[in-house]
């Protein structure tokens, strides 16, 4: 089994630090309030399809 | 000697007893100014150019860091971890803010229904609750005031404290909270601390929030704590070390780097190592965040009701009548909608290891 390297991030965390980028550069924090309701919103999703599965 | 990591799961801490008498001493210091009109003469910022308000506020945030960092290591949920935070926060915040309402339509000039119905007072409800930005003003209350205009002078913070849990859960989501990532996230945050402080000093044209650079460093020595727990000794010889180095430090630039590091140590110090019957206070609620929230409003009304009142005075009467709106509020808000956020999280748990153990 190989090990990732840091640098092997998901699409998700890459998005999430484009976001903390643009939350310290314009210095608002909205963008990461994005990023967590968009979060919220993927593990809602997750889970629904998990349940939809499960029946 | 105490390991901060072997005592760290004993729920039988200090904490409540902290909290407590931070939030009183946030009575006490809100006391001068709004008693006399400013807080020139608060007796520690005459001595040390910081008030008692404001180093209990640092406590506050850095027991948050350290509880809420642990908090989210233990929910294995986003939705649990932003649910906990919502339900502890915004339900006594309701609650204040209707309690002021309520109480600003007794002092206002206005008229009961042209208040109720002033856009002002929506106002304040909603973007206080939401958190969009703090408003002090209700329409035609505490107008004549030694300290003018201002209802609720505490809720400030509470921004300061929904951008740190917001902050944390992004880190968190990024993988910056655990193992290499978290030193990561350290060496970055105190290289941006050092050059914002250095910025805040000599260029006063960036717009550097201090707010933010004080409360954050204190939010995140402790969730350094918690995270370090393993190496960090709970010693009194280091307390007094620390003590010693934020006093040498008065009216250095040093003083708030240093200050906040001796209140971290110190809050985790106090919180673990004296035991025996001050635990006793843990059988009572948590009454802090009621009596940190309540206490202005009802300071402005006693002022408004008894304009002579000076500080000492202020601060015993309002400290017992914020304890009464605190306890009430611990019974019949905090306490239910906690429960009703632990209920909903543990359901949550259980159907996330029925899925695991299907899949």
């Amino acid at each position: 089994m190989t090990k990732a390297g840091w640098w092997m991030i998901s699409r998700e965390r890459l998005a999430g630090y484009v976001l903390l980028l643009l939350a310290l550069s314009l210095q608002d924090w909205t963008p990461l309030l994005l990023y967590v309701l968009g979060m919220l919103g993927r593990d809602h999703l997750r889970a629904s399809r998990h349940l939809e599965r499960g029946k | 000697m105490q390991r901060l990591a072997d005592v760290q799961a004993v729920r039988d801490n200090n904490f409540n007893l902290l909290r407590f008498l931070a939030a009183l001493l946030v009575i006490f210091s809100h006391s001068y100014p709004l008693a006399l009109g400013n807080s020139s003469s608060e007796p520690l910022r005459q001595w040390l150019g910081v008030t008692y308000g404001s180093l209990a506020v640092d406590a506050f945030f850095v027991i948050s860091g350290y509880l809420v960092l642990q908090s989210w290591q233990r929910q294995q949920l986003l939705l649990n971890f932003c649910r906990a935070r919502v339900f502890r926060v915004l339900p006594a915040l309701a609650g204040v803010l209707l309690f002021s309402i309520l109480l600003g339509g007794y002092f206002s000039s206005l008229s009961l229904p042209s208040y109720l119905l002033h856009e002002e007072t929506w106002k304040y409800f909603y973007k206080n609750l939401l958190m969009l930005k703090t408003e002090y003003r209700l329409p035609g209350v505490f107008a004549d005031l030694p300290y003018p205009e201002v209802i609720n002078g505490s809720l400030w913070t509470l921004r300061y404290e929904m951008k740190m849990y917001l902050g944390l859960a992004v880190l968190g989501l990024l993988g910056l909270l655990s193992g290499r990532g978290f030193r990561v996230f350290l060496l970055v945050y105190l290289g941006w601390y050092v050059l914002a402080s250095w910025a805040l000093h000599s260029r006063p044209d960036l717009d550097i929030s201090a707010e933010m650079l004080r409360l954050s460093l204190c939010f995140v020595l402790g969730a350094a704590c918690a995270h370090y727990a393993r190496y960090l000794f709970l010693r009194l010889d280091v307390l007094l070390g620390l003590l010693l180095m934020a006093w040498l430090s008065v009216g250095s630039p040093l003083f708030q780097s240093l200050a906040a590091l001796c209140i971290a140590y110190g809050v985790l110090y106090l919180a673990y190592v004296p035991k025996g019957w001050l635990l006793h206070f843990n059988r009572l609620g948590d009454y802090s965040y009621g009596l940190y929230l309540f206490a202005f409003p009802i300071q402005q009304a006693l002022k408004a009701v008894w304009p002579g009142l000076q500080p000492w005075p202020m601060f015993v009467y309002a400290a017992l009548l914020t304890l009464l709106c605190a306890i009430v509020s611990w019974h019949l808000i905090e306490k239910p909608a906690l429960a009703y956020a632990q209920r909903r999280n543990a359901a949550s748990r259980a159907r996330l290891s029925q899925a695991a153990a299907l899949s």
